[in-house]
């Protein structure tokens, strides 16, 4: 971290889904997905939005991309505004959506970038060379006129960043980069948005996976419910269990009624429960974990406990207690 | 391999004609109402700038008002294999108990409502407008034809559905199949004016038959009169429903095999 | 507010998404190929001029069939593959790219003309001379274009839904009745005649007769009178389809529909 100047400020920015959002027939009901969220990026951060699926994660990036008008409150990207000056804000900046979607495949990779290159009004003489360099830069150059259809996912999500990269944007970002990726791929792209980030690119992306933003970000926002939960680095949310522990129970009948009557017992700070193939591991962030376990113990007795164990605690405990904590 | 994604233009282009993804059935009502309507009017405007003794806006009329059966009978039908496919139930399906052929069926029964509440209409219209005179028409005679005409029609419309359990390409045969009845099932004008070699296609359409014996119905030929051509409808369409039924196990055991099922 | 490099690349695109799989032109220019052909059939005794006027207006339909199915289509290809958002971020305006595409589908509306060239050479014979090449040649590229620009104005509704595809569907038979190409607009009741006025596609298919049957101008228009009358409605709908991009995209950001499939 550079400390660099300010390029992305928000605040408290809201969005309401309104009811009525198609033209013919009922919407539904309203929908807050994004409540008052204020924080600040600086110029060569990676900036992480974590939290659960429907947090607001995506909205958010959406109106800080010019994609979805707020609310109220505020966006500026680049010192330009978000919703006032989008036409001059769209060439300096780009995203990348992961999943498969979101390319043309029926076309080459290479046309795919040709398209996107002259979308951005890539100067026609360094067309050429800039998406011959962004090819080798993603290692996609064998399969560039091979179409898309073809691809592998991780050759898909790798033709995503160079698309995302045509146009040399100040700030790129990046929503859910590594979703549906296997762990090979996934590390491959993790490196390369790294490797981005150490040519000065001003990162800031959205993922559900702690571990992700613990590797990525210099900083993080913790989102969930459309609020921001906890901000900072990954190191300073970590401090704020290191005076919690952990018990973790291995059993064969958990479910969401055995979480909820967990949290609710006092000394109790956030419960997550894993489901694996025929048994269930929960993970209590507690205060004092030996007095605890009695009543814990007492609470599950005829759920068919296979054993009980206290831990230290982790990010992922961090980010457990943050979101689902009382 | 990704080949679900292979066609997602096709898919798309094909999900908009064919719409039971994306519409309800009031929609989908609303357009093949109109749809027949306006075509019945084009023809009928044609007709009568022309002046053809032989292809009367009256004429003109009823043929298109029998043939807008084909919209829901024989396209929607084969429409809903593509649509299927389309939004990913094929596979679902397929993994069922139910055999694929019932399924369509079903499917069939339901554009069958339809298409004779289309016929209906369609033949309201072109006797309130186009002159199309049904007074003299035994309306026994009248229900009977056009039901043997859907029944007939529905067993076409499967036999190119089953095509679809397979191929994408089912949904191109279906629009094609859809319009060809106007030119070449005696809709427009007589078969005898289509060139001789092109004639012995006609009567592969089930609408041939079901339009020449609406004629006749309108006419004043009562059931008896009708009741060759009603044995021929009522026989081809048993056919078709055979053939479809062959034709899905067969086509429902190849896509298993080639993992087609929900390959776009 | 139109981006040409944005419009050539769309063109290029849409052209390569056909010659991947061409077959799938087939659904969208077969209903006029068929109703142009049965016309030939009706028109066949009359023989001469009538021949030739039914060969224009179905050309003039195949554009128009391809036009409703392909370019009122193309925002939606985008929504369903995803690629929406992708393009939306760009600086390129959604108009543009959706013009482009329109123009490549209007030109492939051609290949139905051509098939329908091909039917009344060799099956009815009809001998299809030209009067005034060049007039034919220009009138030809005005009805492409005005064709283009009603497929954007159908396009733009998009942005906001998918379900608009019915509802543009829905309008391919009334236009084939309205814009009176195949048969003259006199025959069309008088209630009916405003919405054939507003088509830019009738004037279009006029100046295409003028040009190539001679004698004919059923509206005492002369061949500028409707060149100049499908110029008119073509800007007239280019403009309406600009507002309504910027008013359904900027609906869309509020409602945040773009993703949605």
């Amino acid at each position: 971290m550079n400390g660099g100047e300010t390029v992305i400020v928000v605040r408290d920015l809201t969005k309401v889904y309104p009811a009525a959002a198609r033209l013919f027939g009922d919407g539904g009901r309203e929908k807050l997905a994004v409540d008052h969220v204020s924080f600040d990026v600086r110029r060569g951060e990676i900036f992480g939005l974590l939290g659960p699926n429907g947090a607001g994660k995506t909205t958010t990036i959406k109106m800080l991309t010019t994609l979805l008008i707020p609310t109220s409150g505020s966006a500026s990207v680049l010192g330009l505004d978000a919703v006032r000056d989008p036409v001059k804000l769209r060439p300096r900046i780009n995203l990348v959506s992961g999943g498969e979607r979101g390319l043309y495949f029926r076309l080459t990779g290479r046309q795919n970038l040709e398209f996107f290159s002259d979308m951005y009004r890539v100067p026609r003489e360094s067309k050429k060379a800039k998406i011959q360099y962004l090819l080798d830069l993603v290692g996609l150059t064998e399969a560039a006129d091979v179409r898309v259809e073809e691809y592998s996912r991780g050759m898909k999500q790798r033709l995503h960043l160079a698309r995302g990269l045509v146009n040399d944007p100040e700030v790129l970002f990046l929503d859910e980069p590594t979703l549906g990726l296997d762990p090979e791929i996934s590390r491959e792209t993790r490196a390369l948005i790294r490797r981005l980030s150490e040519e000065g690119m001003t990162i800031m992306l959205t993922t559900h996976y702690m571990f992700e933003a613990d590797e990525l970000c210099d900083r993080l926002a913790i989102i969930s419910e459309g609020v921001i939960k906890a901000m900072g680095s990954p190191y300073s949310m970590k401090e704020s269990v290191r005076n919690d522990s952990i018990i973790e129970i291995e059993a064969r009948e958990l479910g969401e009624a055995q979480r909820k009557e967990l949290s609710d017992l006092p000394g109790v700070s956030a419960v997550s429960i894993q489901f694996l193939e025929a048994r269930q591991l929960a993970r209590i962030v507690v205060d004092d974990a030996p007095a605890l376990i009695p009543t814990v113990a007492a609470l599950l007795e005829n759920r068919k406990v296979i054993s009980i164990r206290v831990d230290q605690p982790t990010l992922e405990d961090a980010y457990i207690k943050l979101v689902n904590g009382k | 391999m990704l080949e679900d994604i292979t066609g997602v233009k096709a898919s798309a282009l094909v999900a908009m004609r064919s719409q039971f993804a994306v519409v309800g059935p009031v929609l989908w009502l609303v357009q093949i109402l109109s749809t027949a309507l306006f075509q019945m009017w084009f023809f009928v405007l044609v007709s009568d700038f022309a002046g053809d003794p032989g292809a009367t806006p009256a004429y003109v009329a009823l043929g298109n008002a029998v043939s807008a059966l084909t919209y829901s009978a024989v396209y929607g039908v084969t429409m809903s294999a593509g649509a299927e496919k389309h939004i990913g139930t094929m596979a679902t399906i397929m993994g069922t108990p139910t055999r694929m052929f019932y399924v369509f069926l079903g499917k069939g029964a339901y554009q069958s409502i339809i298409g004779m509440f289309t016929v209906t209409v369609s033949l309201g219209f072109a006797s309130l407008f186009f002159g199309v005179d049904l007074s003299g028409a035994n309306l026994v005679a009248l229900a009977a034809v056009l039901l043997a005409t859907c029944f007939a029609m529905v067993g076409f419309g499967m036999v190119i559905g089953s095509v679809g359990v397979y191929l994408r390409s089912s949904m191109i045969l279906g629009s094609i199949v859809l319009y060809l009845g106007l030119l070449l099932c005696g809709v427009n004008f007589p078969i005898s004016y289509l060139p001789w070699w092109l004639q012995p296609a006609s009567y592969v359409f089930p609408l041939t038959f079901g339009v020449q014996a609406v004629r006749d119905v309108a006419a004043g030929a009562g059931l008896a009169e009708v009741a060759p051509l009603l044995a021929i409808m009522l026989s081809i369409g048993a056919a078709f429903f055979l053939m479809a039924y062959a034709l899905f196990n067969y086509f429902e055991r190849l896509a298993l095999k080639r993992g087609s099922l929900d390959m776009f | 507010m139109i981006d040409l490099r944005a419009m050539k690349a769309s063109f290029k695109q849409q052209s390569i998404h056909f010659f991947v799989d061409p077959q799938w032109v087939i659904p969208s220019i077969i209903a006029p190929f068929i109703f142009t052909t049965v016309t030939l059939f009706l028109f066949r005794h009359a023989g001469g001029d009538l021949l030739l006027y039914a060969v224009l207006g179905g050309g003039v339909l195949g554009m128009w069939g391809n036009t409703i199915h392909s370019s009122s289509w193309s925002i939606g290809y985008d929504r369903m593959n995803g690629t929406l958002e992708a393009i939306m971020v760009t600086p390129a305006p959604l108009s543009s790219v959706v013009f482009g595409r329109c123009l490549w589908n209007s030109f492939l509306g051609l290949l139905n003309a051509l098939a329908v060239f091909i039917v009344a050479e060799f099956a009815f014979g009809i001998d299809v001379t030209v009067q005034d090449p060049l007039g034919f040649v220009v009138a030809m590229m005005a009805t492409l274009l005005s064709l283009s620009v009603l497929g954007m104005v159908f396009g733009a509704f998009y942005v906001v839904t998918r379900a608009s595809s019915a509802f543009f569907q829905i309008l391919e038979f009334p236009i084939y009745v309205l814009s009176g190409a195949v048969f003259p607009l006199m025959n069309l009741p008088d209630w009916s005649r405003p919405f054939s006025y507003v088509i830019p596609a009738t004037w279009g298919a006029e100046a295409l007769k003028i040009s190539t049957v001679a004698g004919h101008d059923s509206m005492g228009l002369g061949y500028y009178g409707a060149l100049g009358l499908t110029g008119l409605t073509t800007v007239a709908f280019l403009l309406i389809s600009l507002w309504l991009f910027t008013y359904l995209e900027g609906r869309a950001k509020v409602n945040g529909t773009l993703v949605r499939y």
